[in-house]
């Protein structure tokens, strides 16, 4: 009679492991499913934060036409003042006052102060972030 | 065949199959009857007993103290033992525990989330306290009892297990934070040494997700994060 | 109800050795935003919402003006230090969830830093010869 268990030579292999996401390990962030209000908040962060971060170059890029003189500028002021360019201020707008709100709720939450809040404090620094955010774009539309 | 406490409609389960030496995982389909109180454990087990004796699961006291039958339902943790089918759609997907292998079908290798605990801190997990421990006079030693089942359901979660194996996990570090608050002869600074480090408390990103999983009452999340606040007030103070 | 393990001793989290303290990146990033929520309010406010034209924006020599204030030209060198310290810090954050090797991560520490240093340097000499322009 043998003495080894049939596929015993195969217990030592690691068996798969699923992942949330697509493949690619950090995608897992960005998955909704079965994700709750922590996870989405969490997922905005990241893709407010690196919009932002795509946004400094550019806007240090563009700020860079200033040392061309007076018509570069003017010429791009020209195509900044367009409703489109306008709707993406109010975008920029929404992308910083999320990540700023939600940034103070994670400083909080992440010291160890309210983290049993935490689902209140997104609620009410989001009706505050979407008061400011409608008087800005009123503002920005409004000055066309 | 007699349905799971009288038939009220038939559901389809799609099920996560792994067996060690066939190529790959599937998904396997089953009808199985259900009622408006059958749980997702009875219908597990009406597919082994009835469609397919040799589906894998794990289970044991059926009224979610022991922590064994953790699944991924339709893309969320739960026990089975405790939910219900009704209201999971028509069509339902279970799954094994995710960041966790899989040893076959939908049991993990548990051991993988037991390693994540520190060896070199005993009393994080044990039952109860070594015959060497200092206890005050007249008490003999201490049992543990707390909420944690250790079912996992947490660290299949967590959005960072899934992206780090090396990522201690939100069960670890929440037990760590219930050490500090009773340490019952635990030398504190031990645990706090343990937990600062980059796979430690610094790794969460307070998504919340291990909170909103578990099925114990144990809030991972706001203990990994009372933990971040005396690591914080420790280098503050130091 | 935990139970006690029976692993033998010696193996704890697959050998990896004690790495470094991270505190002091959770710390400067939320130091660093903290700062950020008024230096941003300021910035923006100051460049959409008080010159009246379309959207706030200054045309080219009221940004030269703007700049050569002695006041906002130290208020937004400041706020050019934060924001690229708090941006380089939130990358490391996303970069560390690509799990990269130790060896990786230096390099990705160093990338970070020479990226970080080379956005201020720019932003700097930007406002500087703006600032002497007026």
């Amino acid at each position: 009679m043998s003495d080894t268990v049939p596929g015993a030579d195969r217990r030592a292999e690691r068996g798969p492991v699923l992942r949330k996401g697509v493949g690619i390990p950090a995608s897992g962030w960005f998955d909704p499913r079965g994700r709750a209000l922590g996870g989405f908040a969490f997922s905005a962060n990241r893709v407010t934060g690196l919009g932002l971060v795509f946004y400094l170059y550019l806007h240090l890029g563009v700020l860079s036409l200033l040392l061309r003189g007076e018509r570069s500028w003017d010429d791009f002021i020209r195509l900044a003042t367009s409703w489109a360019f306008l709707s993406l201020d109010v975008v920029l707008i929404l992308g910083i006052l999320y990540h700023g709100l939600n940034g103070i709720r994670v400083a909080l939450v992440g010291s160890g102060l309210v983290a049993d809040r935490q689902r209140a404090l997104w609620w009410s620094l989001g009706v505050f972030g979407t008061i400011a955010l409608v008087a800005a774009a009123l503002h920005i539309y409004g000055s066309r | 065949m007699t349905a799971v406490g009288g038939a009220t409609g038939m559901r389809t389960f799609r099920v996560y199959r792994y067996k060690r030496g066939e190529p790959g995982w599937r998904f396997d389909l089953f009808d199985v009857p259900v009622t408006s109180r059958t749980t997702l454990l009875e219908a597990l087990r009406w597919i082994q007993l009835h469609l397919d004796r040799t589906l894998a699961i794990r289970h044991s006291c059926l009224h979610a103290s022991c922590g064994t039958c953790g699944v991924q339902v339709n893309g969320r943790e739960a026990l089975a033992c405790v939910t219900g089918v009704d209201d999971l759609g028509g069509t339902i997907t279970v799954e094994p525990l995710a960041n966790i292998p899989v040893l076959t079908d939908l049991v993990v290798d548990m051991r993988e989330f037991v390693e994540r605990f520190p060896e070199e801190i005993p009393s994080i997990r044990a039952v109860a306290s070594s015959p060497e421990t200092d206890t005050p006079d007249g008490i003999d030693g201490y049992e543990r009892f707390e909420d944690c089942i250790e079912c996992g359901l947490c660290l299949s979660a967590c959005p960072v297990s899934a992206t780090s194996d090396g990522y201690v996990g939100p069960a670890a570090l929440a037990a760590a934070q219930r050490l500090l608050e009773e340490p019952r002869g635990t030398d504190p600074d031990r645990i706090l040494d343990w937990a600062d480090d980059p796979l430690g408390a610094w790794r969460c990103h307070a998504a919340f997700e291990c909170t909103a999983a578990c099925p114990s009452n144990v809030a991972p999340a706001e203990r990994i994060m009372a933990l971040r606040g005396a690591l914080a007030g420790r280098r503050g103070g130091a | 109800m935990a139970t006690i393990r029976t692993r033998p001793p010696g193996s704890s989290r697959g050998g990896r050795p004690h790495a470094p303290r991270s505190a002091g990146s959770w710390i400067a990033t939320t130091l660093s935003g903290v700062a950020l929520l008024l230096l941003l309010t300021i910035h923006m406010v100051a460049n959409h919402f008080v010159v009246a034209s379309v959207g706030g924006l200054r045309s080219y020599h009221q940004v030269l003006e703007y700049i050569a204030n002695p006041a906002i030209f130290t208020i937004e060198a400041i706020f050019l230090l934060f924001v690229t310290v708090h941006a380089m810090l939130g990358l490391r954050g996303v970069a560390l969830d690509l799990d990269p090797s130790p060896r990786a991560q230096r390099w990705i520490d160093v990338g970070l830093i020479t990226l970080g240093l080379t956005t201020i340097g720019y932003g700097a000499f930007l406002i500087g010869t703006l600032a002497s322009r007026a």
